[in-house]
């Protein structure tokens, strides 16, 4: 309490929540020196103003914290095993939701008892547990699945699962990573790519011009303009090959472009859409409900006045081509 | 990042074996995976400090393993190569910058008995830009001596000079330091023996061996040229010696002790007592210290007046200070150590060899606390009192096994020690870095939270008697360990969310006051700043902005001639206070950022105090 109070006092945005699952920890793995966390991630808050270094910086402490906590205990018991998997999973999913199904979170939880139960009690059943808690969207249903097939990996390499310290290694590095983009969660669930190539346009002249098929149109390039960022509307599920249209005499297709919500947990599974190389799309929530939009940079000629976008008849009448905005490099 | 890879491979194969050694290296392998995807997640803007990061935290990481491994191959001198593999890394941080503060000066005596074969640095000054020093802008210190035909001699005594020679010769500056770095191996080694001597378990020896070897003050020491680190290993050195009553130990190194600096006489002199104490064959042991002692008071600018007793609130702001100024003290910089000064509350279960250094330390620190300069002056911290860590080490091991929060905050010190070397050397001026950098960041006095014994503030006295409060009561109370992290993250929550109130006292010089024009006074090198009322000169149509309170305030200034300013928009006129700093009563309509502006003339704001 004291630590969800310390932390909360301090009014970060779900901090306090993490403060409980790093008590939680400490806790399950016996151990007062992963307490220090606590204070840590206090002073993350505090010293670090940079938006992404400080959510990382929050992640590496939990990171740490989990996989010392897993390395402290002696004999890794069922009750700890689920109580790191179950500490895994909230922080993964549950820490800063807005939109949350108890039903079928449960379900999830049901599958994650189920993976530890079968992986033998060992780092390896918390990563396969983890695993499955990242990558089940649970919209659609149906997508409970791939926690299933979490399970059936779980039972098919029980009898490969020894308590050898290189799997137990690897296990903890592949949950040191996935903690560290806890607060991302959603993001490295869906759009991994985003962490190697995302570049956010921050610095933008907004034009917030929306074009239906058939339409051209032709926009001042302010001074210091060197891209212009593009997404589409309605576009989720268009093949990679299709043309959308011309930026001046570059022909765009589906695949270059991407629908501006289609990395949304609610659209993700049904939209045939990637995150494009250059994406500048802007970070939106927190958490497994963090999702990256579908803006992407399309550089504009040197020294142009004027650029004409224009968008190909053949699309689908509701698809929009978004011209968002105009982004600078001073 | 392959070298630094390179050299945990070589820790984990001399520490390790078996499935340790095996487990080390997948963790190895692993962790640099993980640093380089969080290099690629983060970006740093300064890649030596993410380097600097990463490597300390896995020697924090090799420290817990070697602390907690099932096979590990351990004695003190594989803890002195562990600690040499340290230190070759530590050299090249340390020579990111040029030499700083004595160590320049010592350098110089060094290359004037290499190249001239005398101790006149006339030349050397002449002729910087060939010194291994990278300074140009050198000038004899405050009170250097001066020879008959106007020789220029430096105050520092020559013995760590001449030690350093063959070094420079191989390597210039790099070969300097790399035989301090050598005095800090033989000092590791020399510190485990002294706790194998002295009953610590091993368990306890090689938890406790990286917090000594690579965490501060030592780590900031064994590559700087300072007769600290070599000190330190001669004092252990004697204690080893009077303890075992091994002349041959405690003789050569007393006489190195005294060499290296006269202050180190005054522990020498209670341990050649103690050595000689009703044994009649050694007292020409006496003779041959006392023959060092003669030549090196001789030709110091020391006198034995200076150990005379002073003004006893001095004592008090000394002592207090070493322990708790957020600059200076042990609780800020080097925390670990504290634990060592609470053994000193179970005097009689302490180790024999404790109580022994104890004593000789006295002579030594009560002539150190009241002088002015007791916080070290222009060096890394903590510098006069390195020479008791090995000292404090012995006690803490006693006092304590579980450290994680003070091993936490060494962690961060070592980084910030070896990313910005230069950063250690911190201008007196009653604010920290920590205090400076929030205060800067967040445009609100933060430094007053940090006890200041330079500058004495509400912190320091709070601090004082809580920690007396402290001293008395750790016999009886003892805090469960599951609560120290939480009650520590919420006093930080607390103090950070006071920092960014406005505080009681302005000191306008300080980091959280936006500067618009105008100059600090007295410049920020002057010789000894600390001895100065300091303030901040504004002239006409400059101007300071801070957060105060409302009400009645005093403000302290000093000006030349009538001076007219202007107080949140209320203008005002100042009476001249000539040599002297005058008072005038300011009285604020509101809390929040304020701005006095110097309408007409020149003024020098000290402080402003609320009431």
């Amino acid at each position: 309490m004291l630590s969800f109070w310390a932390l909360w006092c301090l009014n970060a945005p779900f901090l306090p929540w993490v403060a409980i699952v790093v008590v939680a920890i400490a806790w399950i793995g016996d151990s007062t020196a992963v307490l220090c966390a606590v204070p840590l991630l206090a002073g993350c808050a505090i010293a670090i103003a940079d938006e992404r270094t400080r959510l990382i910086g929050y992640g590496v402490i939990v990171a740490i914290a989990f996989c010392a906590a897993v390395l402290n205990v002696k004999e890794l018991t069922f009750p700890r095993t689920l109580g790191f998997a179950i500490a895994g999973t909230a922080l993964v999913r549950w820490i800063a939701r807005e939109q949350f199904s108890f039903f079928r979170e449960a379900m999830l939880l049901i599958c994650v008892v189920i993976i530890v139960a079968v992986a033998k009690r060992s780092a390896f059943g918390i990563a396969l547990a983890i695993a499955a808690a990242l990558y089940t969207p649970l919209i659609p249903l149906r997508t409970l699945g791939i926690a299933l097939a979490f399970m059936l990996i779980a039972f098919l390499t029980r009898p490969l699962i020894t308590h050898h310290s290189s799997l137990i290694t690897l296990s903890l590095l592949f949950i040191a990573i996935v903690l560290t983009l806890f607060a991302y969660s959603g993001i490295l669930a869906r759009t991994p790519r985003w962490f190697r190539y995302g570049r956010p346009a921050t610095d933008r002249v907004n034009l917030y011009r929306a074009m239906k098929p058939g339409e051209s149109d032709t926009f001042d390039v302010p001074p210091d303009a060197r891209y212009l960022i593009l997404s589409l509307s309605n576009g989720a599920k268009l093949k990679p090959h299709t043309i959308v249209g011309r930026l001046e005499d570059r022909e765009m297709h589906a695949g270059d472009l991407a629908d501006w919500g289609f990395a949304r947990r609610s659209e993700w599974w049904n939209s045939t859409n990637r995150l494009p190389r250059h994406s500048a799309g802007l970070v939106r929530a927190y958490g497994y409900d963090a999702w990256v939009d579908g803006a992407v940079r399309f550089a504009i000629p040197a020294n142009a006045r004027v650029v004409r976008v224009s968008v190909d008849r053949r699309l689908p009448a509701n698809t929009l081509l978004q011209v968002e905005a105009f982004e600078r490099c001073r | 990042m392959p070298m630094i890879a390179a050299g945990f491979i070589a820790l984990a194969l001399i520490a390790f074996r078996g499935k340790t050694l095996q487990r080390y290296l997948t963790f190895e392998i692993c962790s640099d995976v993980f640093a380089w995807v969080l290099l690629g997640l983060i970006r740093p803007p300064d890649p030596h400090f993410a380097l600097t990061a990463i490597a300390i935290l896995k020697l924090a990481a090799f420290s817990i393993a070697l602390a907690g491994g099932a096979e590990v191959r351990w004695s003190a001198t594989r803890a002195a190569v562990l600690a040499a593999i340290v230190y070759a890394f530590v050299i090249p941080t340390q020579m990111r910058a040029p030499t700083d503060g004595d160590e320049s000066f010592y350098l110089l005596i060094t290359e004037s008995l290499v190249h001239d074969h005398d101790l006149d640095l006339r030349n050397q000054y002449a002729t910087q830009s060939q010194s291994a020093t990278g300074r140009t802008d050198l000038v004899p210190e405050v009170g250097d001596p001066v020879g008959k035909h106007g020789e220029q001699y430096s105050r520092h005594e020559p013995f760590l000079p001449i030690l350093l020679i063959p070094g420079y010769l191989v390597g210039r500056l790099g070969g300097a330091l790399v035989t301090i770095a050598l005095f800090g191996v033989l000092l590791v080694r020399s510190t485990i023996r002294l706790l194998e001597d002295e009953g610590v378990d091993e368990e306890t020896t090689r938890a406790l061996f990286p917090l000594f070897a690579f965490g501060p003050p030592v780590i900031f020491y064994v590559a700087r040229i300072w007769p600290e680190v070599p000190g330190a290993f001669f004092f252990v050195e004697a204690l080893r010696g009077v303890r075992q009553r091994r002349i041959q130990r405690w003789l050569p190194s007393l006489i190195g002790l005294v060499l290296l600096k006269l202050r180190f006489a005054l522990i020498a002199i209670v341990l050649l007592i103690a050595a000689i104490w009703k044994r009649r064959t050694q007292w020409f042991a006496l003779a041959i210290v006392a023959v060092p002692l003669v030549i090196i008071a001789a030709i110091s600018v020391h006198s034995w007046r200076e150990i005379l007793p002073l003004n006893p609130s001095r004592y008090a702001a000394g002592i207090f200070g070493l322990l708790l100024d957020g600059a200076s003290g042990l609780l800020f910089q080097a925390p670990f150590y504290l634990l060592g000064i609470f053994a000193l509350t179970k005097w009689k279960d302490a180790p024999p060899a404790f109580r022994l250094g104890c004593v000789a330390a006295l002579p030594y620190v009560i002539s150190l606390v009241p002088r002015s300069e007791w916080h070290g002056g222009w060096s890394p911290p903590l510098r006069y009192i390195v020479i008791f860590m090995p000292l404090l080490l012995l006690g803490a091991a006693r006092v304590a096994r579980a450290f994680p929060l003070a091993a936490l905050w060494s962690i961060g010190l070592t980084i910030y020690g070896l990313a910005f070397p230069w950063k250690l050397f911190h201008i007196a001026n009653g604010e920290n870095a920590v205090g400076e950098w929030l205060s800067s960041k967040y445009h609100s006095d933060f430094s007053r939270l940090f006890p200041s014994f330079v500058r004495l503030n509400h912190a320091a006295v709070i601090a004082s008697i809580a920690l007396v409060i402290v001293f008395v009561i750790v016999r009886f109370v003892r805090v469960p360990p599951q609560l120290v992290a939480p009650i520590a993250a919420l006093l930080l929550v607390f103090a950070f969310s006071a920092g960014r109130q406005p505080g009681s006292t302005i000191e306008f010089e300080d980091a959280h006051v936006i500067h618009n024009g105008g100059e600090l006074y007295p410049p920020y090198y002057t010789v000894a700043r600390f001895l100065y009322r300091a303030g901040w000169v504004l002239h006409q149509g400059q101007s300071v902005s801070f957060l105060a309170r409302s009400g009645p305030s005093v403000l302290e200034y000093a000006c030349a001639t009538p001076v007219t300013i202007e107080v949140d928009g209320a203008a005002m006129t100042l009476p001249p206070t000539g040599v002297r700093f005058g008072t005038a009563p300011i009285d604020l309509a509101r809390s929040g950022r304020i701005i006095i502006r110097c309408v007409s003339g020149t003024i020098d704001l000290d402080r402003m105090d609320h009431e």
